[in-house]
């Protein structure tokens, strides 16, 4: 499979993020600060067509079905994404969290087709005791967890991570990096992490790393760590 | 002198800009909820629909029992008074015209909006507010997940219909409970009173409450998700917008009755 998330150079006041591209299977890590973190989450997961920065584009590239813009059906269901702290709807039970995308996006054949696994992916998750409680307000861990969840349920060509390592106790940051690898080895795909700092703790091996840094030009090596 | 008047002027337009760009922003959304809601490709997604249910279920079904209780008081105090009004200057056809013009088409659709924004309005607020502080609108988002069919559309199809709905209730309990008290307590026949409040209602009065009825929850609706979606991130600022979210809509329902008091006088 040689799908591959790819994005326009995308301009915030004197910042500049390069366009640049994520294939299967390989992880990048872009460092930047966190406004430039969000902003770009923003635009990556507003439709093309009413994002705020003209012409900017990202989208995935497929063999089989060609390129999705991000905003679409399809990108949603091909590029999981990780964000720290923000990976629960606190009213939904964590079920309801785990299989929202396709109670959303997908017919009725898919949601059954999930609800099958999602044993399975609770179990990877260690979250299957909880299932049907309250997602409420939780620990970052299980945030991290339940976003790990759904990627593993939506199996995506791309995963995009923010910073999902950082404020964990050491004992929480063990178990996910853990379970983390695991489950980046199962799925195979592609990985984008969004990070201020280039220890993230995340133990991950980068391909490449590019750093954005503000109101300078941007370095890119090839090799990561 | 003129530095006052000036400061004046510029506080009033100011002002005026700022209410300008508030309600353009609100008919911007709210066209934007509508669209994705009348599309209606929310049918066939169990994840909106889900939350179509919980919002019915919380506004209509759970605010049942308090519009039936004050329709309840309301009602015997209305047809009492009305019926020794008519009473006292013998003329009981008034009964069926005072009651529509009061109770049917000014008070049941303002009343209902007012228990709707005291008890659920809040909580609209509050809970897009919170979702806002929490980020869940992001999360929302990078599942592709549109906020306005997901959060907004559902809470404005259950404020507008659960109100019209209640309204309807609202109108059948103060009518029949009122007037069931009344008669038998006053040398009133029940089935005369309902004669009476028939021959006082007609089409027109019929369809004065379907418009208030729909109209002021679904005014109030877009107030409160203008409000509840511009809460920003600072949690401190839910209960400012739950306060403003609810005068707000507030005043926009009697601007819009007195607007329909207006057009009807000048038609």
């Amino acid at each position: 499979m040689s799908n591959a998330l790819h994005w326009h150079k995308l301009q915030f006041g004197l910042t500049d993020i390069p366009s640049s591209h994520v294939e299967y299977g390989e992880y990048v890590r872009l460092v930047m600060n966190f406004p430039c973190q969000y902003a770009f989450m923003q635009h990556m997961f507003s439709p093309c067509d009413v994002s705020s920065a003209e012409n900017w584009k990202m989208w995935l590239q497929t063999e089989e079905s060609g390129q999705h813009m991000s905003g679409s059906r399809k990108f949603s269901m091909s590029v999981g994404s990780m964000i720290r702290h923000r990976g629960l709807i606190a009213n939904l039970s964590l079920r309801e969290n785990l299989l929202l995308p396709f109670l959303y996006h997908e017919d009725q054949q898919r949601i059954e087709q999930a609800m099958d696994e999602l044993a399975e992916v609770a179990e990877v998750i260690g979250i299957t005791t909880a299932l049907d409680e309250k997602a409420g307000e939780r620990t970052t861990v299980t945030h991290a967890l339940v976003s790990l969840g759904r990627c593993l349920l939506i199996k995506p060509s791309v995963i995009v991570a923010q910073e999902v390592h950082i404020g964990m106790p050491p004992e929480h940051l063990q178990q996910f990096t853990e379970i983390s690898m695991l489950a980046l080895q199962r799925l195979g795909s592609g990985l984008l992490y969004l990070t201020a700092r280039p220890d993230e703790g995340s133990g991950l091996n980068f391909a490449r790393t590019l750093t954005v840094m503000t109101d300078y030009p941007t370095f890119q090596s090839e090799k990561g760590e | 002198m003129m530095m006052q008047l000036h400061s004046r002027a510029d506080r009033l337009g100011s002002l005026g800009i700022h209410l300008f760009s508030e309600i353009r922003r609100m008919l911007q959304m709210t066209a934007a909820v509508l669209a994705v809601g009348l599309r209606m490709k929310w049918l066939s997604k169990p994840a909106v629909t889900h939350v179509v249910y919980r919002q019915i279920y919380f506004t209509g079904v759970q605010g049942l029992p308090w519009v039936i209780l004050v329709a309840f008081g309301v009602g015997v105090l209305a047809v009492y008074n009305i019926v020794d009004f008519a009473r006292s200057i013998q003329d009981m056809s008034l009964i069926g015209r005072l009651i529509s013009n009061l109770l049917v088409q000014e008070v049941a659709p303002l009343i209902v909006t007012i228990l709707l924004l005291s008890r659920s309005g809040v909580a609209m607020v509050t809970e897009l507010g919170t979702m806002h502080v929490r980020g869940e609108d992001l999360i929302l988002r990078s599942m592709g997940i549109s906020v306005q069919e997901y959060l907004l559309w559902p809470r404005l199809m259950a404020f507008t219909l659960c109100g019209l709905i209640l309204t309807f209730l609202f109108v059948i309990v103060s009518i029949w409970l009122g007037g069931l008290l009344v008669s038998l307590s006053y040398e009133i026949n029940f089935i005369d009173f309902l004669v009476e409040v028939k021959r006082g209602t007609s089409f027109n009065e019929v369809f004065t409450l379907v418009l208030k009825g729909a109209m002021f929850p679904m005014l109030s609706a877009m107030m409160l998700l203008n409000r509840g979606c511009h809460v920003g991130r600072e949690p401190n600022l839910i209960p400012v917008h739950a306060t403003q979210g609810v005068l707000g809509a507030l005043m926009l329902t009697l601007m819009s009755d007195a607007a329909i008091a207006l057009t009807r006088a000048l038609a």
